[in-house]
């Protein structure tokens, strides 16, 4: 209900219904006159009489005085008692009019007003914040939920070298568990299972390899030790000590190589000596000189020539050969008895002869072909022979193709240079020793490429028999010829030389005994004088008759006191005799007086 | 066939020998033939005989070296420069002492 307070002047009616027409009764507008008269008032009920002149005195008034003196603040906030007893706060604000005494207060229940506005920020701010709380720990969740698996695997991977490359139970595990998933992270968990069981396949692919090539090595290593220990001992040519001086060897390169020799003895009688070079550097070469070795000396005979040997056994590795490996060869057969070699050259390098008093030189035959290329080759067989101090020297191409660091080759000419220089040096073992050491000064760090092989063998017997005989009537004038006989056949041994003078005088006074007491005067006696020459430490003379047994052993020794009448003139002979030699028989057969001296030769 | 030269030397009543070579038991003989000529040309007081070049002696020698020193006494006959291998033979043949031999 309206309800005006009396007032003088009249206010326009759109302005009154301004102040009248409030809908909210905590804001609102008063027009008051300069007493503090309220002039127009809503119609509301919002202040009781006694309020509306308290407020009157304390606010009205007070702001009418400032604004008119123009100060500051033009509100005043106060508290006031509303209906229900409770204290709420307003605002009073005050304006002026267009009328000097009429001024607007503008009335604020800033509790009802402003203050939800501040409690509806405060809960807004609370909200947000629980909010944003809320999503923060919600996110940190969800992120660790993602990095969790992700520094699990990122962990396993750290270790997976230690761990060599293997996953363990637990591991596998907690990977598999983050590979179930459908995010990114199950894809990498994923892929590092799979790397794993990869990586493992492959680790076990490359041992087994490893391990592969390294008994492979181990058994190339062991297949060299076999195919050098299938040499022959350099001992088993001391048993023709008297009739040859050989030594062989072999110096393996450091891979499996291909070079073999072979050397011995048939019937006593002969020395076969055989080199040859595998064509390769492999096991299967190894297995192939291996054959080829043995069908050689199941060939090996006295009677067969090295052209059938070899012959035969091209053919045979013909046979067997589907590798097309071959091999070169040079084999020679001795005859200890005369010195004659025969041999053949299948391919192989020649060797070196070195003739007394000649410059030596390279034993060249036509070029057969290497062994075990070709089908139906005949194979010939060259003659040659030693005399005595005589060397043939067999090589493989290891020694000529031996470089140094300049790369160039040891070579023919220097091989054979070295040949003729050292030739004669004994025993023939220091000849192969001296070759070793000058190609090891040679060659120096180069690494040795190819096996070295070096057979070297000295004619030691003279040519022919090595046992002499002369047979010359029983008188005098035989002596000098018997000497010019015995001097003859002993002067080729310098050993022997030495002491000739005593050999032959004991075998003279064996002679002159016979001479003089052997036949009777009118027998045209003879006597029969032997050398043999054949033990390498020993010279046995022979002397034979067919007189009168006499055992000149028997002679008692001299016995010569010191009278000089005492003197026998006979016996000094067979003492000499006895004395001069180191052995002295005496046997007789057929009605012959055989007596055998020996003298030791150092 | 060669003959070996024996040489004679006379030195007042000295009368030396000088073989040659080789006294082996033909060349003793001949040598043998040649001092008993000598001898029984002209006796010597002394007998020497000189070994300067032999270089081998057999027992034929040494039984005239024998016969020698009986003949003439140690102090009469006299060996020298005997090379050691000829010393040698008489010493094998337990002769050494019987001789002046140098």
């Amino acid at each position: 209900m309206m309800r005006d307070i009396d007032h003088p002047t009249r206010i326009d009616k759109n302005l009154h219904s301004l102040f009248t027409e409030t809908l909210t009764p905590y804001d609102f507008i008063l027009l008051v006159n300069k007493t503090g008269e309220i002039i127009v008032a809503p119609n509301i009920d919002f202040l009781t009489k006694r309020q509306r002149e308290t407020i009157k005195d304390i606010i009205f008034l007070p702001l009418i005085h400032r604004i008119k003196q123009g100060g500051e603040p033009l509100s005043i906030i106060k508290k006031i008692k509303n209906s229900k007893d409770k204290l709420v706060k307003w605002e009073f604000r005050i304006a002026k009019t267009i009328h000097p005494d009429h001024f607007v207060i503008h009335a604020l229940q800033i509790s009802k007003i402003r203050e939800p506005g501040k409690e509806l920020i405060a809960d807004l701010l609370i909200i947000n914040t629980l909010i944003l709380t809320f999503g923060l720990i919600a996110s940190l969740i969800l992120i660790k939920k993602l990095t969790d698996p992700l520094n699990t695997l990122t962990e396993h991977l750290e270790h997976l070298p230690e761990k060599k490359f293997k996953l363990g139970a637990k591991e596998k595990f907690e990977v598999t568990d983050i590979s179930k998933g459908k995010n990114d992270i199950s894809l990498m968990a994923k892929a590092f299972m799979h790397l794993t069981s990869s990586l493992q396949k492959y680790i076990l692919k490359f041992k087994r390899s490893t391990s592969i090539k390294q008994r492979m090595l181990g058994e190339l290593k062991a297949a060299r030790k076999i195919q050098l220990g299938l040499l022959p001992e350099n001992n088993i040519v001391d048993l023709i000590r008297d009739k040859i001086d050989a030594h062989a060897f072999l110096k393996p390169a450091r891979q499996v190589g291909g070079d073999f020799y072979d050397f011995g003895l048939m019937n006593n009688k002969y020395f076969y000596f055989i080199v040859g070079d595998v064509s390769d550097k492999s096991i299967a070469s190894a297995i192939f000189m291996a054959i080829t070795k043995t069908l050689l000396s199941s060939k090996m005979k006295s009677n067969i020539s090295p052209g059938e040997i070899l012959t035969k056994a091209n053919d045979d590795l013909l046979n067997r050969n589907k590798f097309n490996m071959f091999v070169t060869m040079f084999l020679g057969i001795l005859n200890l008895e005369n010195g004659e070699i025969k041999y053949t050259n299948a391919g192989h390098p020649p060797p070196i002869l070195l003739r007394n008093k000649e410059p030596a030189k390279f034993l060249t035959t036509k070029t057969q072909p290497v062994i075990g290329i070709m089908p139906d080759v005949k194979y010939t067989t060259y003659t040659t022979s030693l005399a005595k101090n005589e060397v043939l020297f067999i090589y493989s191409d290891g020694v000529t193709d031996a470089k140094n660091k300049d790369d160039e080759l040891f070579g023919d000419k220097q091989l054979l240079d070295f040949i003729n220089k050292n030739g004669t040096l004994r025993p023939i073992k220091a000849l192969t020793n001296l070759l070793l050491i000058k190609l090891a000064r040679f060659m120096k760090y180069e690494p040795q490429t190819d096996d070295i092989t070096m057979l070297a063998v000295r004619y030691d017997k003279s040519a022919g028999n090595d046992s002499h005989k002369l047979t010359l009537p029983a008188e005098i004038n035989s002596i000098t010829k018997f000497h010019d006989f015995i001097l003859d056949k002993t002067k080729a041994n310098p050993k022997i030389q030495k002491n000739i003078h005593d050999i032959y005088l004991a075998a003279e006074e064996a002679i002159i005994n016979i001479i003089k007491h052997a036949y009777s005067p009118d027998e045209k006696g003879s006597i029969t004088l032997s050398l043999d020459l054949t033990p390498a430490d020993y010279l046995i003379i022979t002397i034979e008759d067919q007189g009168k047994p006499f055992d000149p052993t028997k002679t008692k020794p001299l016995q010569l006191g010191n009278d000089i009448d005492k003197l026998s003139i006979g016996g000094i002979g067979c003492h000499l005799m006895q004395q001069l030699s180191d052995e002295m028989l005496y046997k007789h057969i057929d009605n012959k007086n055989i007596l055998t001296m020996k003298f030791k030769i150092s | 066939m060669e003959k070996t030269m024996t040489k004679l030397n006379w030195k007042q009543n000295e009368l030396t020998f000088n073989f040659e070579d080789r006294l082996d038991s033909k060349n003793s003989l001949n040598a043998e033939k040649t001092i008993d000529k000598a001898i029984h040309k002209k006796s010597p007081q002394k007998i020497i005989f000189d070994l300067k070049n032999v270089v081998y002696v057999a027992s034929a020698f040494l039984r005239i070296c024998i016969s020698m020193v009986k003949k003439m006494g140690k102090d009469n006959f006299l060996i020298i420069n005997a090379q050691p291998q000829i010393k040698k033979i008489f010493n094998i043949s337990g002769l050494e002492d019987f001789f002046n031999i140098t």
